[in-house]
């Protein structure tokens, strides 16, 4: 299989919106595996079938939309709070990820900035910016991802997209993590300008979901944790956390995000999702 | 206060800003009748009121400026009043509006949409507004504006010389036998971009926005002229670094009136330059063979090297710093500064200023013995508060 035939948008905060998986219905579709030993090809099959898996459940959601209310809160506790709309469009291209479009509604002094992100597969994105206080579209440096997402300890990177293909896996081991039994995977990013040099991802096996993922820097020192809570099903399949929390463990400062108003099939189109439309969006 | 609500249609927004504003001029400019530390304050109050719902937009958005005698401008003025709705396969958008072509940062060669405001300031990035008709084609990966313009708004004067502009010009514009303020102008913008390459093609037919100055009966009056422009943006995306071209080629109906010019600029990104910061350096190299009969400093044959700071922070600040120089030219140059910052959730402060870096700067070379040409050093600053 090419690398960008299996792709999914499991982007940070765009893990909200899309990808969060569904339950295995049928016997053959799940993933059995033993602890015995396996060889390194076998754990490398291994992790990728769950990515794969995890992007199955998600197919055909075609676009979504939800309301974030981000905190961020510093080592002291002292948190400050600012609200976006997120919108994402289901990609009808095998060699390419969503398109996802963030909107700051609020606090006033950022509010209607926008920041549009194309995902690609085995290459930087693309992310184009609308600033209202300049009124022009900027394209940005996909060297750019790594930086701080509007203070938070997200990334652009974590926003933008975790398509499958971008990835090599490692099946590390099976354990409980919380009330559900979970495959933990290593992925090291294939794309260039990764802040990371892997991540750990814990799905759930029954429903294949992500309920947590560890971020490694290019040092290999973990410093950052997402947990991923309080689920819920939309449309019989789609599940979506409504609260996830980043936590930095370098500097003890932690991000949470909390989704409201998740609509799916809205009817938006992938041409709305286009930077020439940035300034001159509806919706 | 920024509201919003749900009515039948989807939304009403409303954003209110109140600002004060502020030029602060470190330097005397002997023959002007201004101080030799001038410093001049104005506070306005903005308003962006919008009707949504899911396929159309109504933007209406007013400046009220205080009454002050240092200040050209006061009353009320649009901003922007258009109506934006969607269609199957198009957008349409009519009244007035405001429009910006370009990809470089610190000219913009083929952006001729809107005049310029140069009331707002040196160098002013400000546009007046334009009545307009526009229709927006996006295809995919392409997309394409066509613009029915009516007229072009006239440039705007002080009344008399001031250190934004040493020349006196009457507010009284003239035009070429083949235009006139009424005449409808045309335009139109095709865009497409393919994973690391973005290109534009633009056409513009009408009057022009940037006026010649002439002398008429012992006065300077903005003359307008029939132009036909051709542009070109380019841009490439190379890993950290962008690649970018502006170009344009314009016939004027007068003798003199025709001229190309070209923008190239690169832009090299640095992640994490300093804690959650980014840093991206940029230079800019700007030419063209214009006949420069206005009264605005051009920027013919200039470099511009600078860094653009992103500070990653909750208020998306940003924060830009050049140094500006002519290419054959090292000893003469100045610096200028640019910033965007958010000091609290409602609270931006907006900088930019100028400052000599040799006793005569290149704007002013030409002039020497002109006692007009003394380097402008100054500092803007605008504190905004988004109610």
């Amino acid at each position: 299989m090419k690398p960008g035939k299996v792709t999914n948008t499991i982007g940070v905060i765009a893990i909200a919106l899309c990808c969060a998986g569904v339950q295995a219905n049928t016997a053959s579709n799940s993933i059995s595996e033993t602890a015995q030993a396996l060889s390194e090809a076998d754990k490398a099959d291994l992790g990728k079938r769950y990515a794969q898996k995890w992007k199955q459940s998600d197919e055909g959601f075609g676009d979504s939309s939800n309301k974030i209310a981000m905190t961020l809160f510093d080592k002291g506790g002292n948190q400050s709070t600012r609200f976006m709309r997120m919108g994402v469009v289901e990609s009808t291209n095998d060699e390419r990820g969503d398109k996802v479009l963030l909107t700051f509604e609020a606090p006033a002094n950022v509010k209607d900035s926008r920041v549009l992100i194309h995902s690609m597969i085995r290459e930087g994105d693309l992310v184009w910016l609308y600033l209202p206080s300049i009124k022009r579209v900027k394209r940005v440096s996909s060297a750019d991802r790594a930086g701080s997402f509007s203070g938070s300890e997200f990334s652009y990177e974590d926003i933008g997209s975790m398509e499958v293909g971008n990835y090599e896996y490692v099946w590390l081991r099976d354990e409980t993590c919380g009330d559900f039994e979970c495959a933990v995977v290593k992925q090291i990013p294939l794309y260039p300008y990764s802040g990371y040099s892997s991540i750990d991802v814990w799905f759930d096996k029954t429903h294949y979901r992500q309920m947590k993922i560890q971020f490694y820097d290019r040092k290999g020192t973990h410093f950052k944790t997402l947990t991923l809570s309080d689920y819920e099903q939309f449309l019989d399949r789609y599940w979506r956390p409504i609260t996830m929390t980043m936590e930095n463990h370098a500097t003890g400062k932690k991000t949470v995000l909390k989704s409201s108003e998740i609509e799916f099939q809205l009817g938006q189109r992938e041409t709305d999702y286009e930077p020439g439309k940035l300034k001159n969006l509806t919706q | 206060m920024t509201t919003s609500r749900t009515y039948g249609i989807d939304d009403i927004n409303y954003l209110v800003k109140a600002g004060a504003e502020s030029h602060v001029f470190f330097n005397h400019v002997g023959y002007l009748q201004e101080p030799s530390n001038a410093a001049y304050l104005s506070a306005s109050m903005d308003i962006n009121f919008e009707v949504l719902d899911r396929r159309s937009r109504i933007v209406i958005g007013g400046k009220q400026i205080a009454e002050d005698d240092t200040t050209v401008r006061s009353g009320f003025y649009w901003n922007e009043f258009y109506w934006l709705t969607e269609f199957d396969g198009f957008d349409v958008t009519l009244g007035k509006a405001k429009q910006y072509w370009g990809i470089m940062e610190t000219r913009n060669l083929v952006d001729v949409i809107n005049t310029t405001d140069y009331l707002q300031g040196y160098n002013s990035t400000e546009k007046l507004a334009q009545n307009m008709f526009k229709v927006g084609i996006p295809s995919g990966s392409s997309q394409l504006d066509l613009y029915l313009l009516e007229g072009g708004e006239p440039r705007q004067f002080y009344e008399q010389a001031t250190r934004f502009e040493p020349l006196e010009v009457a507010d009284t514009p003239r035009y070429s036998a083949q235009t006139s303020h009424s005449d409808m102008d045309l335009a139109a913008r095709y865009w497409y971009y393919d994973d690391n390459l973005e290109i534009a093609f633009t056409l513009f037919k009408g009057t022009t926005r940037t006026p010649l100055i002439i002398e008429e009966e012992s006065r300077n009056v903005p003359y307008y002229y029939e132009i036909f422009q051709q542009g070109l943006e380019l841009l490439f995306v190379d890993d950290r670094t962008l690649y970018k071209l502006e170009a344009v080629s314009v016939k004027g109906d007068g003798d003199d009136d025709d001229f190309v010019g070209a923008s190239l600029g690169v832009e090299y990104a640095i992640s994490r330059f300093f804690r959650k910061s980014d840093l991206t350096l940029v230079g800019e190299y700007h030419l063209d063979d214009k006949d420069e009969r206005s009264a605005m400093v051009s920027f013919d044959d200039y470099v511009m090297l600078g860094g653009l700071m992103s500070f990653n922070d909750v208020y998306l600040s940003t924060f830009r710093v050049g140094v500006t120089f002519l290419r054959d030219d090292l000893d003469h140059y100045f610096y200028t500064l640019e910033g965007d910052i958010g000091l609290h959730e409602k609270v931006r402060l907006k900088v930019s200023g100028t400052f000599a870096g040799s006793e005569t700067i290149p704007a002013y070379i030409e002039n020497e013995d002109n006692p007009k040409a003394q380097p402008l050093e100054f500092i803007y600053l605008a504190l905004e508060y988004a109610f």
